[in-house]
């Protein structure tokens, strides 16, 4: 990263590419000295066929039916039948080279929610070979545009479901930094340096690595290092721990004006901070995410998270009044409904507490924003992919 | 101070303030407290016994009970499973259970069931014993929502005259909850239930099935955690024992209700205590023995 920096802008894209392309390259070399598993009776060029003709549910579908074991060989297919499918056809080569890497996202997709997101027969492939390998046919495409950049937002909102933020983002901490290659979305902003949506996924892929805390709101915060002697391990740790608290919070606060993702960034601005143990510096952004906050969630989640914080540091009134603004925003949702019950019950008031606990239940099958804040975008997933299926039918 | 719900009890009305300067007290006759009493030798139920056989002490000051009463009053029971990752593998079974469950109760009694997956969910809502309900428990790969669930099936404030019965199948290990520990803790003491907990924990979990990583963290100990809180309204906390054994839900809840519907109720009014804060119940049963007595630990008055 350092030599990087010192480069010009030009040639640090040359460079940050050629590490890019070399790092799955690499493994991929590795991998052909390892026979193919079949995915038999799954017939790869046939399903790509149908999700490049737009019938993707048919196409993911049939991988799914397939089963667990055939997901899992067919990671190492892509790079052979594939790329196989994809060279067919000169004519449409880019077009299918996207279509190839959204399809291998969805597969991932499958994958994850199987809980195999790093479960494989082969140690070198299991989804982030997939995602690498689909990256790298997306760059082949020439000028970065609209579908590769709807690619990286479901890519990111993907490896959010399953909490993979090393995957995403390379560590500011110098130790770690030096043996990590290169994160997905780190690759992608060289394509898209300025993209806001892009750069909060850096961010949020950052401050996410904080996200480990004690219910009561204490940091408990670890960074894995496993590989330092432990006499200095511990001095290293609280050192790579504050550098990359505050590298993830300097990310954060360089998009809290942006006006459309600045309120998201101050959100989780003041979750890092109140994870660090910054309560007045966490009170600030999410008062200033509650002012400017333009839809109902949003001002929901900020509510919610100012409420809560204050709850746990026994300010009770205070806690209440935040808690009742975020039902005011998004009524009988169940985080701070909970909460509201059990203020009101300490208080006393039994017959309010079971009126907002009742009027929570009414909200069937609605999943409070606050229960997923911590997995990312992946909430979005589902409309992520959706855009980007959009994209591959055009 | 102004007429106030006496938390986690009953039928209350707190007196008017006294003096500022002095500690507020009850005065008799304004304010019930309800308490119910499970007294067991081995695993069979002490029967027939009568106020008089009972030794009540309220903040450490004994009390006169008024009345004790025994099967007739009409039950609010929550029963409570954790249907997220670790258990997901048993979703037929508990679907079945449920309905078994539901032929338990008496044609009086009321019926919801909670479970827990990304969000608490409120599958059957309250609905009178014998109903026929369609149960519809999905798997979930989510986090392990317990004390809010449990948060949320405390809070329940039955009509007067009816006690409520919390059951609730979990594996202990709680993942996500945005109410704390200590909060739990504290509403268990406020709560007018008596909470029952299994532990459900190993009961054929489908490991391939993804669960979420878990933030926040519970702190250490959340067996402990679960055991206060029940401990706290009456209740326990069930490990695998002699007395008890979870291979099926339903036959959990059987041993759990038949020993609450032959615990008794007792009632009274406090007398000579303060009338503030947290009020530390002790009940002794001389005429008993070495039975095990089980009652709620104490109340908060408001």
């Amino acid at each position: 990263m350092a030599v990087m920096r010192s480069f010009s802008g030009a040639a640090a894209l040359l460079v940050a590419l050629a590490l890019a392309v070399a790092h799955p390259a690499a493994d991929q070399q590795k991998e052909t000295e390892i026979p193919l598993r079949p995915i038999t009776p799954l017939d790869l060029g046939r399903t790509l066929d149908l999700y490049a003709a737009g019938r993707f549910d048919e196409a993911v579908q049939a991988v799914a039916r397939a089963g667990d074991e055939v997901g899992r060989n067919l990671r190492r297919h892509w790079p052979v039948t594939g790329r196989a499918w994809i060279d067919a056809e000169p004519g449409s080569r880019p077009r299918r080279l996207l279509a190839a890497a959204a399809f291998a996202l969805e597969t991932e997709d499958l994958r994850a929610e199987r809980g195999d997101w790093r479960v494989s027969d082969n140690p070198l492939c299991a989804a982030a070979c997939v995602l690498d390998w689909a990256q790298l046919q997306l760059i082949e495409r020439g000028t970065p545009d609209r579908a590769e950049r709807a690619w990286h937002l479901a890519a990111a909102a993907l490896a959010g479901g399953v909490r993979d933020w090393r995957y995403l983002q390379r560590p500011a901490d110098p130790v770690r930094a030096a043996r990590a290659p290169s994160g997905l979305i780190d690759r992608a902003l060289i394509r898209f340096p300025s993209d806001p949506a892009l750069r909060l996924e850096q961010a949020l892929a950052a401050a996410s690595r904080f996200n480990v805390i004690r219910e009561d709101g204490a940091a408990a915060a670890t960074v894995a290092l496993n590989s330092i002697p432990p006499s200095v391990r511990e001095r290293l740790g609280l050192l790579a721990v504050r550098q990359d608290a505050q590298a993830a919070a300097d990310l954060l606060a360089a998009l809290a004006e942006d006006p459309d993702v600045g309120v998201e960034a101050r959100t989780r601005l003041g979750y890092l901070y109140w994870t660090q143990g910054s309560h007045e510096a966490s009170q600030a952004q999410l008062t200033a995410a509650i002012s400017r906050a333009r839809d109902p969630e949003s001002r929901y989640l900020a509510s919610f998270l100012l409420g809560w914080t204050l709850a746990a540091r026994g300010e009770s009134a205070a806690a209440i009044r935040h808690l009742e603004a975020a039902l005011e925003a998004r009524p009988g949702s169940q985080c701070a409904a909970v909460l509201l019950a059990a203020l009101g019950l300490q208080g006393g008031d039994a017959a309010k507490a079971d009126a907002i606990a009742r009027a929570s239940f009414e909200r069937k099958t609605d999943l409070d924003p606050w229960r997923l804040f911590l997995y990312g975008h992946h909430p979005r997933l589902s409309e992520l992919i959706a855009a980007l299926r959009r994209e591959v039918a055009q | 101070m102004t007429a106030r719900a006496l938390a986690a009890v009953i039928a209350v009305t707190l007196l008017s303030a006294a003096p500022a300067a002095q500690q507020p007290r009850f005065r008799a006759v304004t304010a019930v407290v309800t308490v119910s009493v499970s007294v067991k030798r081995g695993n069979t139920a002490v029967a027939n016994l009568r106020a008089s056989d009972f030794t009540l002490t309220d903040s450490g000051v004994p009390q006169a009970i008024e009345a004790v009463s025994i099967e007739s009053v009409p039950i609010d029971v929550t029963l409570f499973l954790d249907t997220s990752g670790s258990t997901a593998g048993k979703l037929g079974e508990m679907r079945h259970d449920v309905q078994s469950i539901l032929q338990l109760l008496r044609s009086e009694d009321r019926f919801r069931l909670l479970t827990i997956g990304d969000t608490v969910n409120e599958v059957v809502p309250w609905v009178a014993a014998g109903t026929k309900v369609p149960v519809a428990i999905e798997p979930v790969g989510g986090i392990s929502l317990i004390r809010d669930a449990l948060m949320l099936a405390l809070v329940h404030r039955p009509q007067p005259g009816r006690r409520h019965l919390i059951v609730g199948m979990t594996d202990r290990q709680d993942c996500g909850s945005v109410v704390s520990s200590a909060l739990l803790h504290e509403i268990a003491g406020r709560s007018e239930a008596v909470m029952h907990l299994v532990d459900y924990s190993g009961s054929g979990g489908d490991p391939r099935y993804r669960v979420r990583g878990c933030s926040p963290q519970a702190a250490p100990g959340g067996e402990e955690v679960l055991a206060g809180a029940a401990e706290r309204t009456g209740g326990e906390l069930h490990g695998q024992s002699r007395f008890f054994r979870a291979s099926s839900i339903a036959r959990a809840f059987r041993t759990i209700f038949d020993d609450f519907r032959q615990s008794y109720v007792l009632r009274y009014s406090p007398e000579g205590v303060t009338a503030g804060g947290w009020h530390p119940i002790v009940v002794r049963v001389p005429a008993a023995g070495n039975a095990a007595i089980r009652a709620r630990q104490g109340y908060y008055a408001n």
